[in-house]
């Protein structure tokens, strides 16, 4: 049984019944305060969820393949475990940690790529048909879903990408080599999952909205640089999902493109995230998500215009290649493009991600960054202090170490965890002020 | 025959000891040769060979991963060099760059070389094999010690079209390795290195056969020593040392504390004999090992009879007995299970280093597998330094009650 004395599908069940009542609540009794494209968000979500719940009702098959573009366009329809499991945070979460304890299993272990391995392997969340399992997510995603397919004997291929060194440009021997691995793969799934076919096209139409929402995010980005920030930290700490996720891309750009137009209506007007707008922080890595550090650093005048998580910055920002953007001057094939993009920074070597907090923090004119330690995430730990260095050296802006876990509230401490940022907000607001007596000398 | 001490001249070595024998004066020299061979992987003996090396004006790089191919590093003219990192319980200035709750060796290792203590070393080379030993490399990178380091690309699937680009990433290694030095690595300066460690491999299959004797001649900590011992040591040293010493071995005749039950130990990054010795007085036998120090780092010779130089070098490592951080999980069970058979084991005992996820994500997996074969299993945390002797000696010893009530 789920933890919300569920099981099986009546998890997707009881996911939909719970964007039917937001787009209930949200109907009768819009929230000014929030934006109206919200009600488009959650058609999304609960249409997501309709269609595994008629997946696994008549058995077609789910898969999971680094982004899910080649899942859909293989014919299958997405099993998004990982994004599944975040929703599991706080009391609910501690059921799964409990029965990974009891299996043995190391407590020390990045909780979000953890929490899964139950949740599958007790039937509350439906197991998939295929996995392609790419090497460029951390690597404790990459072998919790390796555990996953091995337990339950689920056909998985392994798609290794070479990381150049130093520097984050493939080349295209490189490129090739993700090419070649993707048509392996591309056979291997038709051979083991029966009705499985794929569809160049289908790949790319989904590339084709993937980039049409990546540009809306691009116009998004300009907002981010404005003061105030009309965008809420909380809002800029939303795992975005792209339209290849949704059974309707064609809705989901439609949804970001609303989106945006609000809150560039909001800009216009002057309104922003936070009342008076005192200090701009960059938030890294994660954050807890059973309570709300955002809303608190709102009220006290203090906005997170950006969030820095995978690659998501470098496309929001233009520094990162889009689906269709061109390849040394070249237009890339679907199958190359997805070889291109299959790709994060938690995969990459370091310098690319530290990169990416100085070029957000100068392009945004942020006043300090919020590191997260998140337990477990061997692929961002060791780069805090790099980020804290070359910020106060590049920057002059000040870090703060925050450790914890995203899900899992056992080791937190809401005094100790409010004290530190309250500190840093001080801190920060200190150093702005020295930097704007500074610069009128 | 074999040399015998004098009858009233007994010694103790570990838990082995000699029988009494009369040519004392012949078995004192092979035994302090063989000491010798079994401490080259001590701290205060470690960095010997290293400084002897550098005394010729020749180079010295340290290797970080045991997929980096030493025999690259050998053609140059260079000497490989496993860094062990320090065996002291604190990592203060490791500490500054990886929070505590990241993998121990890793954190060890940047610690050894914070502390000056490998200011020896030309360079570094280490793979992707996760994310602590890329984050590792990018601390070493940043702050420009030791002052030339490559992260080599590992892939982590085995397959013809991975393996290409495997044979790339040693292509790569050689150009890097050869524009650091100014010389060219040619093919008869590689097939000559390669010659050289599969000798080492060579013996150490044939110390590894020992093993399988009731009453090996050395203790599991003892092999674990001559093992770490090949990475320290220049590759001819070591096989000349080993050689003189294996007609030595084969006769050696001692009385081990005890030699049931049998155990084979998986770990990673355990390089230090202390471990095994606490097992092996916990009241046991190591009798084999799934070590990257060990076992899985000379399995499988190099065959260059069929294939050019780079091809056989770059087979061989992807080949030969994985490491967790490869998904081949079904061939890494297969191979203990393997070896359980060959060398006539009793239980599995994994000490999964602290903060290194391969092996924590791959534990369930193993566990059921072993399970389905029947072979008892625990699996315990250890530190990367010996720690939590109290705690380990517990649980090895009900594992150890276990297995002989089962018996």
């Amino acid at each position: 049984m789920s933890i919300h004395g569920q099981a099986g599908a009546k998890y997707l069940e009881f996911e939909i019944e719970r964007c039917e009542r937001r787009l209930k609540r949200i109907r009768e009794n819009p929230d000014a305060t929030k934006p109206k494209s919200n009600i488009m968000l959650y058609e999304l979500e609960r249409d997501l969820r309709l269609e595994q719940l008629e997946a696994v009702k008549k058995g077609k098959p789910l898969g999971e393949i680094g982004f899910t573009l080649l899942t859909r366009a293989l014919g299958l329809v997405p099993w998004d475990a990982a994004m599944v499991a975040d929703r599991t945070y706080g009391e609910n979460a501690r059921e799964y940690f409990d029965a990974l304890r009891g299996e043995g299993m190391a407590e020390y272990l990045c909780d979000r790529t953890i929490v899964f391995i139950p949740m599958i392997l007790r039937g509350d969340f439906p197991k998939p048909s295929f996995i392609g399992l790419p090497n460029t997510e951390c690597i404790p995603l990459y072998l919790s879903t390796a555990l996953i397919a091995r337990l339950l004997d689920i056909p998985v291929f392994f798609v290794d990408r070479h990381f150049a060194n130093f520097s984050k440009c493939q080349d295209e021997e490189q490129l090739q080599y993700v090419v070649g691995q993707l048509e392996e793969l591309i056979k291997y799934a038709e051979s083991k999952v029966p009705g499985c076919k794929y569809s160049e096209d289908k790949l790319a139409e989904l590339q084709y909205y993937n980039r049409m929402a990546l540009k809306h995010q691009q116009k998004l980005w300009q907002l981010r640089k404005r003061t105030p920030c009309p965008i809420p930290g909380r809002e800029a700490f939303r795992l975005f999902r792209l339209p290849d996720m949704y059974p309707n891309p064609a809705k989901a750009v439609e949804y970001i493109r609303l989106y945006v137009e609000e809150l560039y209506e909001r800009a216009d007007k002057g309104i922003g995230a936070v009342e008076q707008e005192r200090l701009r922080l960059l938030w890294s890595v994660s954050a807890p998500f059973y309570t709300d550090p955002f809303g608190w650093l709102e009220k006290r005048g203090v906005a997170v215009p950006a969030v820095e998580m995978s690659i998501f910055n470098g496309w929001f920002s233009g520094r990162e290649a889009i689906w269709g953007d061109e390849w040394h001057g070249t237009k890339l094939s679907p199958l190359e493009e997805e070889a291109r993009q299959i790709d994060t920074m938690w995969g990459r070597l370091g310098k690319p991600w530290v990169q990416s907090h100085i070029d957000t923090s100068r392009e945004l004119n942020l006043d300090g960054i919020v590191y997260f330690l998140q337990w477990g995430c061997a692929t961002t730990l060791s780069l805090g202090r790099m980020v804290a260095e070359t910020a106060e050296r590049e920057l002059g802006i000040p870090t703060l170490f925050l450790q914890g876990r995203m899900l899992d509230k056992g080791a937190y401490d809401e005094s100790e965890f409010y004290t530190k940022l309250q500190e840093f907000v001080d801190i920060c607001l200190d150093r702005k002020q020295n930097r704007e007596r500074a610069n009128k000398s | 025959m074999a040399p015998e001490v004098p009858l009233g001249a007994e010694e103790r070595i570990g838990n082995a000891l000699p029988r009494r024998t009369k040519n004392m004066e012949q078995v004192q020299a092979m035994e302090d040769r063989l000491r010798a061979l079994v401490e080259a992987n001590q701290p205060a003996n470690r960095a010997k060979w290293a400084t002897e090396w550098k005394k010729q004006g020749k180079k010295v790089v340290g290797t970080l991963c045991s997929y980096v191919p030493r025999e690259i590093i050998y053609a140059a003219g260079m000497l490989p060099w496993r860094i062990s990192g320090t065996w002291r319980e604190t990592t203060p200035l490791a500490g500054i760059y990886r929070p505590e709750i990241t993998c121990r060796y890793c954190s060890h290792a940047l610690e050894s070389i914070l502390a000056g203590e490998l200011d020896f070393l030309d360079g570094a080379v280490c793979t992707q094999r996760d994310d602590d030993f890329k984050r590792l490399w990018d601390v070493l990178h940043y702050i420009k010690k030791p002052p030339f380091s490559h992260i080599m690309y590992l892939p982590h699937v085995n397959t013809r079209t991975t393996l290409g680009m495997w044979t790339k990433s040693i292509e790569e290694l050689k150009k890097v390795v050869e524009e650091f030095v100014g010389t060219e690595i040619t093919d008869e300066s590689l097939r000559r290195a390669i010659d050289a460690c599969n000798r080492t491999r060579t013996l150490l299959r044939k110390v590894y056969d020992l093993r399988k004797r009731d009453v090996p001649p050395l203790t599991g900590a003892e092999f674990l020593g001559i093992t770490t011992a090949a990475t320290v040591m220049p590759c001819e040293e070591f096989n000349k040392e080993l050689e003189s010493l294996i007609p030595y071995l084969e006769k050696r005749r001692v009385t081990l504390a005890l030699v049931r039950p049998r155990l084979l130990v998986s770990s990673d990054y355990l390089d230090n004999p202390a471990y095994i010795k606490l097992v092996e007085e916990t009241g046991c036998l190591v009798a084999m090992d799934d070590l990257d120090t060990g076992s899985r780092c000379f399995w499988d010779g190099i065959d260059i009879a069929t294939d050019g130089v780079v091809d056989a070098l770059a087979k061989c490592y992807l080949n030969r007995p994985a490491c967790p951080c490869m998904v081949n999980w079904d061939q890494q069970v297969k191979q203990i299970i393997e070896w359980v058979g060959e060398f006539r084991i009793d239980g599995v005992l994994e000490l999964r280093q602290l903060y290194s996820h391969p092996r924590d994500f791959r534990f369930p997996f193993l566990r059921n597998k072993l399970a389905e074969a029947g072979i008892p299993y625990i699996s315990l945390d250890r530190e990367y330094h010996l720690a939590n002797i109290g705690m380990l000696r517990t649980r090895i010893g009900a594992f150890l009650e276990m297995i002989q009530g089962e018996a």
